[in-house]
Parts: structure tokens; C-alpha cells; sequence
């Protein structure tokens, strides 16, 4: 046990200096909240489905909330569908794309919602197990992908083109990139994870778009313990940074970028023949945000999954 | 059995491929030439220069030619509105010199034309 929480405390004081956030975004929503980064054994199908929701209700300049005159929250309702295989004992393939119900941006009074819906962008990634100890337990697994721009781009409302932040699709190509570490303690069956994704989005240069969004890293530690097959508690910090954003001329854009910390409580529960149902939350318990900026007031999530042998 | 396990693999490969590769429904943009039987006369804006946040403004647009559609966008900021006046406005994450487009177009001819709104900052006095 005593292993347990230095471990614990080790990751956590890796991590502390870094950060997370959210505004001005496009594209898929990124959540990173347990992910499964885990190579899967050869043969082995994992099919889930994730529904997400989040909402960013106050301004923010710096760290504190910004008292503004007016009151423009937005909000987006998104579900995505996921298939990973496992190709080899290493190395684990991983598609998804996910559909907008709605990414809503409303605006002060009187003036109406920006309302964009439609299929977001699709995404490949591949896993590599990098090292594996069965007597240690523990896992090392890299991962590099790319995030393809097919969603819808060009929504617009009776011959308005409809803003950027609202519409489905990001634009342009996101490389990612991802390292994660698993342990699992044998004598209580606790599961802890560390993991750090990147996401470099690339320039959306069309007719009269100029714009690249800047760098994202996020960093995370998450412990799981399992109480019951169909009760398992846990919960993860996250440090997210989103760099500066930049417009035609490489110019800065001053209000973009941020650093944020968030908590994400979840609850897994696995039922009948290898399915799993998994609920959980992002809540921003720190935030800082360049110039002024809408934060993301939480982000909450459910997701059903299959895991299916092929072999 | 190798040439079995490859289809295997390659079969389930291209289907999750595919899972990620659906259509996206871009819509294709007029295209038509100008031809001369539509022409913008002006494209104007009550205001230049507007404060993140807070101001707004007209943009109106004068044409001439039979049966005229009307069609706006901006690199950064929102349009409201159609046909020939639009409003315009913009957050803190606009800041700057921004382009709003306006096509007018009818069944065989199209034009655009451009006006520039320099967005400044609401912390700005």
C-alpha cells in the first residue's frame, strides 16, 4: 500500500506544474477523459460509442472570470463511434468519426444563435505497445494519428455563412501523438494511469480563411479502483495547454490559448458478455485563459463499448 | 493460412478505414463566371472600425442584374441577416484587420467583392 501512494504522489508531483481549457474551438470536441490507450491482445475488436455534452457559460481573462456586459454561452452535443483492433500483440489500429447534434454559440441580444450540426471530422491512430512486464504489470504503449478534416465546413443560414467556432469540422489536418503508462497493483487490484497526447493542428488555408489553431498537450494521471463488476470508481486530473493561435501574416491571436486544470470523476460498470458502460465528468478546478476568452464550464460524458474476439 | 489471416486482417483494417471515412456533405460553391449581367456598385459599412464585444455594424451592398442572390461570409466574426444588409460583429478572438465577402450571383453570372472591418480590443479604452 505503501508503494501505492508514493507512486500516486510521485505521478502527481510530475505533473503539478503543468495545466488545461477551452474557447474559440473547432472540430471534434477533444476529451481525453480515460481513454483507453492500451494496446488490445491480437484478434481482439473493441467497438464503443460516446455520447458528450459540454457547456462554457462565463468569460474568463487570465484566471479570473471577466464581468462582461452581455451573455453569449455555448454548447455542443456530440456522439462519436469508435473501433480499435487488435492487428498484433504490439500493435492495435484505431478509427473513429462522431456526428454534431448540435455546436451552438449564442449571441448578446438580439441577436439570434449560431447553430452548426452534421458529421465532425474522422480519425486514425495507431497503437504500439512498447513494453509489457507480467510480473510487474505494467504497460507502456506510444500512439501517433491523424485527425482527417471530412466533416461539414461550409454551413451556412440563408446565405450567411455560418462562423468557424460552430462548425463541425475543424477544417484542416491534426496530427496526434500520445504516450501512455499503466501499473496495476495486484495485492487491491488498483489501476493507475499516466498519459500525455498531443494534438498539431495544421493551417486551414482556403479562399479567404487564413488560421492555424495553436498546439494542444495534455497531460493526465487517473487511478481506478474496481469495487464490484459493476461498480468501478475513478479519478483523473488533468493539465491541458492550448498554445496561442495564429491568422494571416503569422500574426498572434492574443485571445487564444490556455492552460487549465481539470478533475474527472467516472464510474465503469461491465455487464453480460463483455460489454461496459463507463459515465463520467470533466470539471475545470483551475483556468487561465490569454486575453479574454469563453471558458468550458464542464463537459460530461457516457460511453457503451463491446469487446468482441475475433480470434 | 498466413494468406488467410492477412485477408483477416486487411478486411477488418478497411472497414474500420471506412468507419472514418464517411461522405462528408460538403456542398459545392456557385462557381459561375462573370459574365457581366450582374455587377456590385458598392459594398459599404456604417462602421470601419468596431470594439470586440460590443459594436456592431451594417454592411450593405448595392448591385445590379435580374433575379439577384446574395452571398456573405467572413474569415473571423459573425454575419446576421441576408440579402443585401448583414450585420457584423466580432469577440476578442477577432481582433484585427477581417475580410467579409460578399457574393451576388443569379443563374449564369456571379461576383464577388470584399470590405475590410478592423476589429479592436474590449479591453482597449
Amino acid at each position: 500500500m505503501l508503494h501505492t501512494i508514493l507512486l500516486s504522489a510521485c505521478f502527481l508531483f510530475c505533473f503539478q506544474a503543468f495545466t488545461y481549457g477551452q474557447c474559440c474551438s473547432a472540430g471534434n470536441p477533444s476529451s481525453f477523459s480515460f481513454t483507453d490507450n492500451n494496446s488490445l491482445k491480437t484478434k481482439i475488436l473493441h467497438v464503443s460509442s460516446s455520447y458528450k455534452y459540454g457547456y462554457s457559460g462565463k468569460y474568463y481573462a487570465g484566471s479570473e472570470p471577466e464581468d462582461v456586459s452581455f451573455t453569449a454561452p455555448a454548447s455542443y452535443s456530440f456522439i462519436d463511434l469508435k473501433a480499435a483492433y487488435g492487428i498484433s500483440k504490439r500493435l492495435t489500429f484505431e478509427a473513429s468519426s462522431g456526428y454534431f447534434f448540435s455546436k451552438e454559440q449564442q449571441n448578446p441580444d438580439p441577436y439570434p444563435s449560431d447553430i452548426g450540426y452534421g458529421l465532425g471530422d474522422a480519425e486514425l491512430n495507431v497503437r504500439y505497445r512498447a513494453y509489457k512486464s507480467v510480473t510487474k504489470h505494467i504497460e507502456l504503449t506510444a500512439s501517433a494519428g491523424i485527425r482527417l478534416p471530412v466533416g461539414v465546413f461550409d454551413l451556412e443560414k440563408d446565405g450567411v455563412k455560418l462562423p468557424i467556432t460552430v462548425q463541425p469540422s475543424a477544417g484542416s489536418f491534426v496530427y496526434l501523438a500520445g504516450f501512455s503508462a499503466a501499473k496495476t497493483f495486484t495485492e487491491n487490484k488498483l489501476k493507475l494511469f499516466s498519459s500525455i497526447f498531443m494534438e498539431f493542428p495544421q493551417l486551414i488555408n482556403s479562399k479567404n480563411f487564413y488560421y492555424r489553431y495553436g498546439n494542444l498537450y495534455n497531460l493526465s494521471i487517473s487511478a481506478a479502483f474496481p469495487v464490484h463488476k459493476l461498480l468501478n470508481p475513478g479519478l483523473q486530473i488533468q493539465a491541458e495547454i492550448r498554445e496561442h493561435a495564429t491568422r494571416e501574416d503569422e500574426q498572434l491571436v492574443e485571445a487564444s490559448g490556455y492552460k487549465v486544470i481539470i478533475l474527472s470523476p467516472q464510474i465503469e460498470s461491465d455487464f453480460g458478455n463483455n460489454w461496459s458502460v463507463l459515465v463520467y465528468t470533466d470539471l475545470p478546478v483551475f483556468r487561465y485563459f490569454n486575453g479574454m476568452q469563453l471558458a468550458n464550464s464542464f463537459k460530461a460524458g457516457i460511453r457503451v463499448s463491446k469487446r468482441i474476439n475475433l480470434g | 493460412m498466413k494468406q488467410l489471416k492477412f485477408i483477416q486482417h486487411s478486411f477488418i483494417i478497411l472497414t474500420l478505414f471506412s468507419i472514418s471515412l464517411f461522405i462528408s456533405c460538403n456542398k459545392d460553391e456557385d462557381k459561375l463566371p462573370d459574365t457581366g449581367a450582374v455587377k456590385i456598385i458598392s459594398l459599404t459599412a456604417t462602421d470601419t472600425v468596431l470594439k470586440a464585444w460590443y459594436d456592431t455594424t451594417d454592411i450593405k451592398v448595392v448591385a445590379t442584374g435580374d433575379s439577384l442572390k446574395y452571398k456573405w461570409e467572413c474569415n473571423h466574426g459573425t454575419l446576421h441577416g441576408s440579402g443585401i444588409t448583414v450585420k457584423y460583429m466580432a469577440g476578442e478572438c477577432c481582433v484585427g484587420l477581417n475580410t467579409i465577402t460578399c457574393t451576388v450571383f443569379n443563374d449564369s453570372s456571379s461576383v464577388s467583392k470584399d470590405i475590410n472591418i478592423r476589429i479592436t480590443s474590449y479591453f482597449e479604452h
